[in-house]
């Protein structure tokens, strides 16, 4: 294909046409004479001619992008799809089953086909321990990291929907704080003075972007003056804006607020997670939280957690693992208690499960 | 005048009246399809604002009118123009002015589409100018397929719908430019570049930049100028004289942008210096957004300086992006240093020379300088294309000029003989093929955007959901409920009350006015005194979604709204409606 009207010299030097050099200080080159207006083609006349190439390539990407919009449009993964899928599911799902997608930002259209059978827990799980088998329902290939990497036991097709499910052993976990959050009693220390929390409705309807957690229906109230200061549990989005099942117990100072649970379950180990509400995160204040963990009066284990943290484990042993498994039934007193040298926006959030055994499923799918 | 020079002038007067005609024919459909398409948009945050500021200046305007003195005292226009200062006055202006002409003289059927309608005219004013702008430097097919490029950007089509500034001000600074091109050859249009440049200053503060790009241009255009003069000083003159090199427009815009600036905002009247110095530091201190960007979500700078190329890669369509690379890189020997392109065959450059005005370079100053901009590690963090959608003028032009480059050599035959049987066919086929082909793809994409243009994601993000796994943002400015409304109506059918998340009190009235959303479908102003939650999906929002969990005591959404699959809105029916159907 020429390149007129300039044409590179032999020698693959630049030259060009003497009339069509840019310093050449001749007049500008009239206008071409094609059947254009006046006002057409004042700046440029000298645009050399594009090569076939160039425009078979345009041509395919053109193609290729009308025929890639199309195909977007055929994949597009109907709900009736999550539906067939969460069906099987529901007929077949046991009490420690856990249901997850992927990508991640399929969950609303998992939890529209089956959020019925889900909870807030297993809606924001922070590990697999508490779960002898998991559901996977994969759009696009995705793979979801609490995916174990053993073969898959079961694998059918919905669809565009692909369900897959795996045993996963056991469950380590006896007794989850969480979910027994009706059973707990909540104290604040006030001037070395140990007053008791209250069970009130909740008085704090605040929501929106920067509103944090919010409080459940009822709460326990450990300070009138001070709002913030209930413990009950809810939902908070942590340092990754993921969703955390947890108890709300921010910290009031260095005198602790503390909640407890009588008579449960100890295991061999507490797992805690732990992190502060994500807008308050972020500021970077620098306040630590310290959490105390207590059994039968007696501190077991702490965990400090530091801006920057996120959702923070900590494995806090109750018992050695051999005297726990001579006495699995044993049960006590656990408390937790939270402190802040400078409690300002330490919006503190945790969730505990007591384990015994199996210490490899602690950190399965530990997301 | 001799007759053969009359002629010509008369032949000149008549192109440029067809050239004028037919670009305010694309001005007039565009303005039309916006018009027809506005309806189902609900309003975002900013247009809220911008509406609640159109009815109080449009309350000051009528009282002008009546009482100029009693209007024009300062405490009286703090009063009706301290609202949403942060911004200059003259496209508020112009949408209260749209607000009362739908009040007093009834032309628009809604005050959402009357408020609207200064950003839709600014969208198709662009087009206008676009396909002038391009016809001008490079003909005709040039100026059309600029304007079509630029009008099928689904962003762009999103924004021109919009009671904003962003289309407005992308306008106005073309319109800059276009008039500084033009005073490069004939000082005559120094006055409309300094009425446009205050005209752009009076729109938003974007238009702080545009001088120093046209002081490197100019110093540019400029040197070489001298520099071929020194060289060959008894040459001919060139297009420029010595009163053409005199920077004409800079005097111009210094001179007469301010005033513009200033007497289209009355909140600047008084405390002048004061509240502009507020308004100055406002934006150089600019709060920082949250936006997800590959899987991060940004609310602290510096900003990836990836992240405008990024965007404008994943959601102008490719076609146009290749369009307008290939017609940069093809032009480029025309404003590169010649060391730079030594040794670079003309397989991969071709040879191109620039001309006087070194249009190239002016084109890419004010293609780069918006994006330039965004990607500084100090500014202020900005999550969407609208930041940047000036660029995309001197973008689309770019695509327009390769685009009638190609389509001239086939119309001359050029690439092809169409020799042999049906060689008409073939020829014709060619010529109507090669610009249906290339116009497919953005067509179908910014049909398909619309009314989630914020939402949508083209072919090299491999589309929204291909965006959804890479971590993109979803969306902002809570305008999706617009698309709900239809359900919350069949499921509210003796009205109730919605928590609306991310939309705004006034982006609800408006529905209401509008007739988008029956009057009885109420705001909630507590999450727990809701029949239904809304939930954008905007990732840092997600704590909305945990708070609807716990109000409402399930994660089972009642309706999620999807685009290409990926959910937008979810609803949640609040305790006293069922969640979803029993399975």
């Amino acid at each position: 294909m020429d390149e007129s009207p300039g044409t590179p010299s032999q020698d693959g030097s630049d030259t060009v046409n003497p009339a069509l050099d840019p310093d050449s200080t001749g007049p500008e080159p009239e206008p071409a004479p094609e059947p254009v207006s006046t006002v057409e083609k004042e700046a440029w006349h000298d645009v050399s001619q594009p090569r076939r190439s160039l425009v078979w390539f345009i041509l395919c990407l053109a193609i290729a992008e009308a025929i890639h919009f199309g195909l977007r449009q055929v994949r597009t993964v109907p709900q009736t799809d999550f539906e067939a899928a969460a069906k099987h599911v529901r007929e077949h799902m046991g009490q420690r089953d856990l249901v997850v997608s992927a990508p991640s930002w399929t969950s609303p259209r998992l939890r529209q086909a089956l959020g019925d059978a889900m909870t807030f827990s297993s809606s924001t799980p922070n590990d697999l321990a508490a779960y002898e088998r998991i559901w996977v329902m994969i759009i696009r290939g995705a793979r979801h990291p609490y995916q174990p990497t053993h073969p898959t036991d079961f694998v059918q097709r919905f669809g565009r929907v692909r369900l897959q499910q795996w045993e996963l052993g056991p469950s380590p976990v006896l007794f989850n704080f969480v979910d027994h959050m009706a059973q707990a009693k909540a104290e604040i220390v006030t001037n070395g003075k140990t007053l008791p929390c209250h069970r009130t409705p909740r008085s704090n309807h605040r929501a929106g972007l920067g509103a944090g957690a919010m409080a459940p229906e009822q709460i326990l109230q450990c300070d009138r003056e001070r709002p913030w200061l209930w413990v009950g549990s809810t939902v908070m989005e942590d340092l990754e804006l993921k969703g955390r099942h947890c108890i709300w117990q921010h910290p009031a100072g260095l005198e602790p607020i503390r909640v407890q649970w009588n008579n449960i379950p100890l295991g061999d180990r507490i797992v805690l997670y732990g992190g502060i509400y994500h807008d308050h995160e972020i500021k970077e204040l620098g306040n630590d939280t310290q959490i105390a963990v207590r059994v039968n009066g007696q501190e077991v284990g702490r965990m400090i957690h530091r801006d920057g943290d996120g959702n923070k484990r900590s494995v806090i042993q109750t018992r050695p693992l051999e005297q726990a498994k001579q006495h699995p039934d044993q049960r006590g007193n656990v408390a937790i208690e939270v402190t802040a040298a400078d409690p300002h926006l330490r919006s503190f959030c945790w969730n505990a499960t007591v384990r015994l055994g199996h210490p490899e499923r602690d950190h399965h799918g530990t997301n | 005048m001799e007759p053969t020079k009359r002629k010509q002038r008369s032949h000149a007067i008549r192109a440029k009246f067809l050239d004028h005609l037919l670009g305010a024919g694309i001005a007039a459909v565009y303005v039309g399809i916006l018009l027809a398409t506005s309806h189902e948009l609900a309003m975002n945050r900013d247009e809220g604002f911008y509406a609640v500021a159109a009815e109080r200046y449009g309350a000051w305007m009528e009282l002008a009118w009546t009482n100029w003195e009693h209007a024009s005292e300062p405490n009286v226009i703090a009063q009706y123009w301290s609202y949403n200062h942060e911004h200059p006055g003259l496209m508020k202006g112009a949408f209260a002015l749209s607000l009362l002409a739908h009040k007093h003289l009834g032309w628009f059927q809604d005050a959402t589409t009357a408020i609207r309608f200064p950003g839709m005219l600014c969208g198709g004013l662009m087009l206008w100018l676009l396909y002038i702008f391009g016809s001008r430097i490079h003909g005709r097919a040039a100026g059309i397929a600029a304007a079509f490029a630029f009008a099928t950007i689904p962003r762009v089509f999103y924004h021109a719908h919009l009671d904003c500034f962003d289309i407005p001000i992308a306008f106005f600074l073309t319109w800059t430019t276009y008039a500084y091109w033009r005073a490069l050859k004939n000082p005559n249009w120094t006055f409309l570049v300094a009425i446009a440049f205050g005209l752009a200053l009076a729109t938003k503060h974007n238009a702080w930049i545009l001088p120093g790009v046209f002081l490197i241009h100019w110093i540019w255009v400029v040197a070489i100028e001298l520099q071929l003069r020194r060289r060959r000083p008894d040459n001919r003159p060139s297009t420029f004289t010595p009163r053409t090199v005199v920077p004409w427009w800079l005097i111009g815009i210094a001179v007469l942008g301010p005033p513009i600036f200033v007497l289209s905002w009355p909140w600047l009247w008084d405390h002048t210096w004061s509240r502009f110095v507020w308004y100055v530091k406002f934006h150089t201190n600019h709060v920082h957004y949250s936006t997800m960007y590959l899987g991060e979500n940004l609310t602290k700078p510096p900003f990836p300086v990836s992240l405008p190329w990024l965007l404008t890669a994943f959601t102008v369509p490719a076609t146009i992006l290749a369009f307008a690379g290939f017609s940069i890189i093809r032009r480029s020997r025309s404003w590169l240093p010649k060391k730079l392109t030594i040794g670079i065959p003309t397989l991969f450059i071709p040879l191109s020379v620039p001309d006087r005005r070194r249009t190239d370079v002016l084109l890419i100053g004010t293609m780069l300088a918006p994006l330039v901009v965004i990607s500084l590690p100090s500014t202020p963090i900005f999550g969407g294309t609208k930041h940047w959608i000036a660029s995309y003028a001197p973008l689309a032009l770019f695509a327009g000029f390769l685009f009638a480059d190609i389509f001239r050599a086939i119309r001359q035959r050029k690439l092809a003989s169409f020799e042999g049987k049906f060689c008409k066919v073939k020829y014709a086929t060619a010529l109507v093929g090669f610009p249906i082909l290339c116009m497919v793809p953005s067509t179908l994409e910014v049909v398909h955007s619309h009314p989630l243009g914020l939402a949508h994601y083209g072919f090299l993000s491999s589309g929204v959901a291909g965006a959804a796994d890479k971590g993109m943002n979803r969306q902002y400015w809570g305008y999706t409920h617009g698309q709900v409304t239809r359900w919350l109506a069949s499921h509210l059918p003796d009205g109730g009350r919605v928590w609306p998340c991310d939309a705004t009190h006034k982006s609800w009235e408006m529905m209401h006015e509008s007739n988008l959303l029956p009057k009885n479908i109420r705001l909630a102003h507590h999450m727990d005194q809701a029949d239904y939650i809304l939930v954008h999906h905007e990732d840092h929002f997600a704590e909305v979604e945990f708070q609807a969990w716990v109000t409402t005591g399930t994660v089972q959404p009642a309706h999620v709204l999807t685009y290409e699959g990926v959910p937008i809105v979810s609803i949640y029916a609040g305790k006293s409606k069922p969640s979803v159907a029993p399975h």
